[in-house]
């Protein structure tokens, strides 16, 4: 299992980047009222990484194929 | 990596890049602020929407490009009313057109346009915006810059710098705009203005490590490492294995 981790930077001008590390899928987007509350600062830009693209086409995977498994159980 | 985020802190605003070398800029932003008769935000961003403009909250005003999707400006509550505050490097055009506009779209007159003929007959004070938004950490830097202030009852921080005097004014949560009156030369009292600004931006960076930090026990997560770069930027990485 990676590592879960948030990495935050703090310029000199007040400006502020923070990197949810490792956190897969949607569960990562958690982390940003957490962070806004840890850091009482508001978020202006947001980039998603390939990582958690990746992960959401896993999901939709599943959610395609659970209903195949299913009727495919109940035709037996 | 998952999420990148860029963040800024509620006590900042990032409204005018202030340097040694942005002087002419800064007087491009000297604000023209029109009042209009929206006195509820919801009443504001309603007709804004109904006429095909868009209305996004930022750090504590509302923003609304023009229909060239390029230029924008904000609207601010000041004294009871909403504002647009369009600055000067608007032109005077693309301002009075978007005023036609929505007035056109709305059928309704919505500008005081009077009262900024007659501020601008005067020219004084000239109005600037700031990236100022917390009232004790800019008393803070002001007084370490050793500048005498004085706070009225309806909240204004007045104080003399270079013989002009200078008058802080904040509306809600918005950011702080400044006026500058009997100024005999602009110039050296934006610099002055763009020394504050950095101060006030380091007083912030602090402000955000000593409560992170604070909050970082409170939440029981762990740091894994804390440095400082090169750039003055701190670097706190948490281990947040769960």
């Amino acid at each position: 299992m990676s590592s879960k981790k948030i990495r935050i930077q703090i310029f000199p001008d007040g400006q502020i980047k923070a990197d949810v590390l490792g956190v897969k899928g949607k569960k990562c987007t958690d982390y940003i009222s957490i962070l806004e509350e840890l850091l009482e600062a508001e978020t202006i830009d947001s980039e998603y990484t390939a990582e958690y693209y990746e992960t959401e086409q896993l999901e939709i995977d599943q959610e395609i194929h659970q209903p195949m498994t299913l009727y495919s159980w109940e035709e037996r | 990596m998952s999420v990148s985020l860029t963040m800024i802190p509620i006590v900042l605003a990032l409204r005018i890049v202030m340097g040694k070398n942005q002087f002419e800029k800064w007087v491009e932003s000297m604000e023209r602020a029109i009042p209009t008769v929206f006195v509820n935000e919801s009443d504001l961003v309603d007709a804004l929407i109904q006429a095909g403009y868009d209305a996004e909250k930022y750090g504590g005003l509302i923003k609304t490009h023009h229909l060239n999707k390029k230029d924008y400006f904000f609207w601010e509550f000041r004294q009871g009313k909403w504002h647009a505050i369009f600055s000067k490097q608007n032109s005077q055009d693309i301002a009075a057109q978007f005023m036609d506009d929505l007035e056109r779209k709305l059928k309704q007159k919505i500008f005081h346009r009077e009262r900024e003929s007659a501020v601008e007959q005067i020219e004084e004070p000239r109005v600037f915006p700031t990236n100022f938004r917390d009232r004790s950490l800019l008393v803070r830097t002001l007084q370490d810059f050793g500048v005498n202030t004085v706070q009225m009852n309806n909240g204004d921080i007045v104080c003399t710098i270079q013989n002009a005097q200078l008058t802080f004014r904040q509306e809600g949560d918005a950011p702080f705009h400044v006026e500058i009156a009997n100024a005999p030369r602009l110039q050296e009292i934006y610099y002055y203005l763009s020394d504050l600004d950095d101060e006030y931006k380091k007083y912030v960076q602090s402000q955000v490590y000593e409560k992170l930090k604070k909050k970082i026990k409170e939440k029981a997560f762990t740091i894994e490492n804390e440095e400082v770069l090169e750039d003055n930027s701190i670097v706190i990485t948490l281990n947040i294995q769960q």
